[in-house]
């Protein structure tokens, strides 16, 4: 029926952009690296296994706007390099289909030798596009990247901010079917950054790209995803809406880090305790005072200690928000005119006058306006 | 042999790559020094000065070799040399000198050897051309035997490629495997025929052992372009002993490529 065709595709009917299926990586750190060679021949060394990832599974289709959030060491990093194939999973499958371009670590794989404008033909030969096609899109590489004279000298004079503006400009300007984004934006001046956004909205909007955004700004995150996906110690703990998974990350983050700072503070205090009791001992013992066991400002640490762990932890990110939101919603209420309501008679008075009756609880303000309501 | 067809097929795709990495990797060796590009000839000049001044005027008198000049029967062992310790001291490091090829950039691993065989061969073709300039001008003109050269250059660049990738894998993985081949490499200069002819060896196992020396094949294989007049396989011992040692190689090539491939983006 013509409803049907006027509906958009859901996400899920689209081709599958990337695929995590049970994916795990695992590090094998050995204690040096004579081990390590031993390892490749012999069984039995001994090492440590760390799980980078730990069977991760999701699927991101073709155009959606996917962002990634995670603390420092969740597994962003390692989970990126799979998607880019630079590295493999120990166990599981990853399936990406796309040209993929992405900023890994703002070093993005320039050869450090070559001149910026050098390295441009480089990765764009590299991902497959002819001199020409290079040739059409390198003046606005250039203006993109706006390095100036430094585009002809080589890439290791370069400072990591114009690297990753170079690998931005590169990234973003060579039609990519999957972009991956991540802390590079940080980098640069503020209008570098607009530039970027800006770029990269029009890529997602108008170019349909598949975009993956790995991020600590929840906000710009925000602007651009639809859907987000949260890493804790190598596993998604969360994959859904951006605005629930912004909450989920930010109430996991305060929550971590209110159980750190309790468990500093506890530690602390226990300390502090142990070392009052050692003191009542020993002025016990020696018929003293326990001040001079017990210095006094040591009491008043450990009060002030005890009075931090007593006090309400703060309200969670995403109460915080859900508060503020209500408020002004409440706030916009109130200020909207209210339908008349119909079902009561009306009684015929003047017609000002049955406008104010029929519209209660309105601000001074609005009532002059609505006089001229006719 | 899946790793074999990924390896080729690699090579076929990358093709435009492996040539222009090749050239650039050749720029860059050179490009940093002021004399440039001519340090590429002046190295390998003082080498073969010194070993000629030392064995010929020194050592034997400056008497010639079955008819040659001491100077262009040395040549003829030594120039090829060059490539085959290029190979072996920087060619086993290619993947390490590469490293942003393998941890930031999706790359076929194995083709970074290639290249790196490749930029050295490159130079190597320059300096053989100056050897067979050194010929001509000392009276030796090219003969019909040079038609073969195509096969050694050939022979010589597929089993040393085939190092490379073996070498490249396994030092990336470990520095002790890069340093224990950098020692040994004096040891192979000395114990193949560059210098002495291994065929004249008496000690029956001695030459055995001599001949089954990649390089000292390559080195006869030239000699005898060169000097001798013969054709390879006019010396079919030799001739089949470098046909096992490359299979080997590629083996070993493969084998190496397959068990580390998925290790080295973690390691290096």
């Amino acid at each position: 029926m013509s409803e049907s065709e006027n509906k958009v595709m859901t996400a899920e009917d689209r081709p599958v952009a990337i695929q995590f299926d049970h994916v795990t990586k695992t590090y094998k750190l050995y204690k040096n690296d004579k081990q390590r060679f031993h390892a490749l021949f012999r069984k039995g060394i001994p090492c440590t296994e760390v799980n980078a990832i730990n069977d991760v599974n999701f699927t991101i289709h073709e155009r959606e706007a996917v962002a990634l959030f995670g603390r420092n060491g969740a597994g962003k990093s390692t989970l990126l390099k799979m998607v880019t194939q630079v590295t493999y999973p120990t166990e599981g499958e990853v399936k990406v289909n796309g040209r993929v371009s992405a900023l890994l670590e703002l070093t993005a794989g320039f050869d450090p030798e070559f001149t910026g404008r050098e390295n441009i033909y480089f990765r764009g030969s590299l991902l497959g596009m002819t001199r020409k096609q290079i040739q059409e899109k390198e003046k606005k590489i250039v203006d993109f990247a706006d390095l100036g004279e430094y585009m002809d000298q080589p890439v290791r004079t370069y400072s990591s901010g114009m690297r990753a503006r170079l690998g931005f400009a590169i990234n973003v300007n060579i039609d990519p079917e999957i972009l991956i984004v991540d802390e590079a934006l940080s980098v640069g001046d503020r209008s570098f950054r607009k530039k970027c956004l800006k770029t990269v909205s029009e890529l997602v909007n108008e170019h349909n790209i598949t975009f993956l955004f790995v991020t600590h700004s929840t906000r710009t995150a925000a602007d651009f995803c639809t859907r987000g996906i949260v890493l804790r110690k190598g596993q998604v703990v969360y994959d859904g809406q951006i605005r629930s998974a912004i909450d989920y990350y930010e109430d996991m983050v305060a929550k971590e880090d209110e159980e750190k700072r309790i468990a500093r503070l506890t530690k602390r205090r226990n300390n502090l305790l142990r070392k009052k009791k050692r003191a009542k001992r020993k002025a016990q013992k020696t018929g003293r005072s326990l001040e001079e066991f017990f210095s006094p400002a040591k009491e008043k640490r450990l009060q002030q200690i005890t009075e931090e762990l007593l006090q309400e932890p703060e309200e969670l990110p995403s109460v915080v928000r859900a508060k503020k939101a209500a408020a002004a919603t409440e706030k916009v209420k109130s200020q909207i005119p209210q339908m008349p309501d119909l079902s009561q008679p009306v009684k015929q008075r003047s017609g000002l006058e049955k406008e104010r009756k029929e519209q209660p609880g309105r601000g001074r303000g609005l009532g002059k306006d609505t006089a001229h309501a006719q | 042999m899946n790793t074999l067809k990924e390896i080729l097929s690699d090579h076929i795709k990358y093709r435009g790559q492996i040539l222009r990495l090749a050239k650039s990797d050749i720029i860059k060796t050179y490009r940093g020094a002021a004399l440039g590009w001519a340090w590429a000839i002046i190295k390998p000049a003082v080498t073969i000065f010194v070993f000629w001044f030392a064995f010929s005027v020194g050592v034997r008198k400056g008497a010639p070799v079955d008819g040659y000049p001491f100077l262009l029967w040395l040549i003829a062992g030594y120039i090829p040399w060059f490539y085959m310790r290029d190979c072996l001291s920087v060619g086993s490091s290619s993947i390490r000198k590469y490293k942003y090829l393998v941890k930031r950039i999706k790359y076929p691993v194995d083709t970074i050897p290639t290249f790196m065989s490749l930029s050295h061969l490159i130079v190597n073709l320059g300096l053989q051309l100056i050897m067979i300039i050194m010929y001509i001008a000392m009276g030796f003109p090219p003969t019909i035997y040079y038609l073969q050269l195509p096969i050694l250059i050939f022979a010589m660049f597929l089993f040393f490629t085939a190092w490379n990738l073996f070498a490249s894998m396994l030092s990336a993985i470990s520095n002790d495997f890069l340093n224990f081949v950098k020692a040994m490499t004096p040891a192979l200069f000395w114990l193949s025929g560059i210098i002495y002819n291994a065929n004249k060896i008496d000690i029956v196992w001695i030459r055995k052992i001599l001949l089954f020396n990649p390089v000292t094949l390559i080195a006869d294989g030239y000699r005898n372009t060169l000097v001798y007049q013969q054709w390879i396989w006019d010396v079919p011992n030799e001739m089949r002993n470098f046909i096992i040692v490359t299979v080997i190689m590629i083996l070993l090539a493969i084998w190496a490529y397959h068990k580390l491939k998925k290790e080295i983006p973690d390691v290096l």
